[in-house]
């Protein structure tokens, strides 16, 4: 069998962001702003969940809906300053996220913008440069 | 022979045996403390965890190589090639759901949590904060036969002091991918790490060589760099209940108003 040299980055690469399973199924070089409401947050191990409504609008009408924003391990977060009372149904959310490949509702979370503007990080990536 | 006369003969007789014990130990304990938390950041801009690595040089691997295939953890269902319907979780894991499942070098060393250095004279732990740690000892021992090592993901490690710097040899290490430019490893695979500190104690410099002649065209070697955390850091417990259904899911495609 030849094995492709590109084969064994795209391995490497997802295996090195591989904690509870592989992010494969995330777009990760690319970012989705979603904002609406939470319905659900569920801060916790191996990875936290925040269910948020995205209304429909013209702003942002293709991502109207109910979104599964994934997170890192509440262990990852808490060094990235969230907590368990970060969150709770009804607040308001902003996130910055790599959307799902197949245009599922699901996104891998990079960070939330809180209302005085500051970031909580998923984890310690930060964006690129400009 | 008098008894005064074979206690000095007995302690001439021991100085070779201790002055060769005080040096390795004076080798074993150079004026450098690696002790504490340690952290990874992002200083570039990565964009993501994994865009954090794509700069660092790419392993060049031998002709026709079949990268060995580590038990999995995940239990991908089979592609429809459409999204998943509401409700139906994508990836299930075999119920080990925690990140000790995963643990291995260089997972732990290139996880977003930070590494306790414990350093000892005799042997030195580098503790993730997750389940496990990797320990490595600086005895002067020797690694055991390939045959009597159960390969693990943190293999088998024996450290020595050059100078100021630490040199960790690791064996046994069991198959899998995982390590950045895209190299895999075996139980027959070797790894030297050399930890050294700069910027005055800042920061701590782990320089990665990766030898498996089957698997590498020519060793492959890539550097990290962590940050010092402040004394006052302590270690948070990394858990998870592999019973729970919702802890063995990824997305879950939610119900739509």
């Amino acid at each position: 069998m030849k094995f492709h040299f590109a084969a064994a980055l795209a391995l490497g690469f997802s295996g090195a962001a591989f904690a509870h399973h592989s992010f494969s199924m995330f777009d990760m070089d690319k970012d989705v702003t979603l904002e609406g409401s939470v319905i659900e947050y569920r801060f916790g191990n191996p990875h936290s969940h925040i269910i948020i409504k995205v209304p429909a609008g013209k702003a942002q009408a293709e991502y109207a809906g109910n979104w599964d924003v994934e997170g890192g391990s509440a262990t990852i977060m808490r060094r990235q300053g969230w907590s368990r009372e970060t969150f709770k149904p009804g607040d308001g959310i902003k996130i910055v996220g790599h959307p799902m490949r197949d245009g599922t509702k699901g996104i891998s979370l990079f960070y939330a913008i809180m209302p005085d503007g500051t970031r909580l990080y998923h984890d310690i990536a930060r964006p690129k440069a400009d | 022979m008098t008894t005064q006369t074979s206690m000095w003969l007995s302690l001439v007789l021991a100085l070779p045996v201790l002055t060769a014990t005080q040096a390795v130990h004076a080798a074993a304990a150079p004026n450098v403390d690696l002790s504490g938390f340690w952290e990874r950041r992002d200083t570039q801009g990565g964009g993501s965890f994994g865009g954090m690595l794509a700069s660092l040089p790419k392993a060049v691997l031998v002709p026709d190589f079949v990268p060995p295939r580590a038990p999995s953890t995940q239990v991908d269902p089979p592609s429809t090639g459409k999204p998943n319907a509401v409700g139906v979780p994508y990836i299930v894991t075999t119920g080990n759901c925690s990140t000790s499942a995963s643990l291995n070098i260089p997972f732990m060393m290139t996880h977003s949590t930070p590494i306790d250095i414990v350093q000892g004279a005799d042997e030195i732990l580098i503790v993730p904060e997750m389940p496990g740690a990797q320990r490595i000892y600086m005895d002067g021992r020797a690694h055991p036969a390939t045959g009597r090592v159960a390969p693990t993901g943190l293999g088998h490690s024996v450290g020595r002091w050059e100078g100021n710097e630490l040199v960790v040899h690791t064996v046994g290490m069991s198959a899998g991918g995982g390590i950045p430019g895209g190299g895999f490893r075996t139980p027959e695979t070797e790894l030297t790490q050399r930890w050294r500190l700069k910027e005055g104690g800042a920061q701590l410099e782990v320089e990665f060589t990766w030898v498996d002649p089957k698997i590498y065209a020519k060793p492959h070697t890539f550097s990290l760099t962590y940050f010092r955390m402040p004394q006052s850091t302590y270690a948070l417990e990394e858990w998870c209940d592999s019973g729970d259904p919702l802890q063995r899911q990824s997305i879950v495609p939610p119900k739509q108003d």
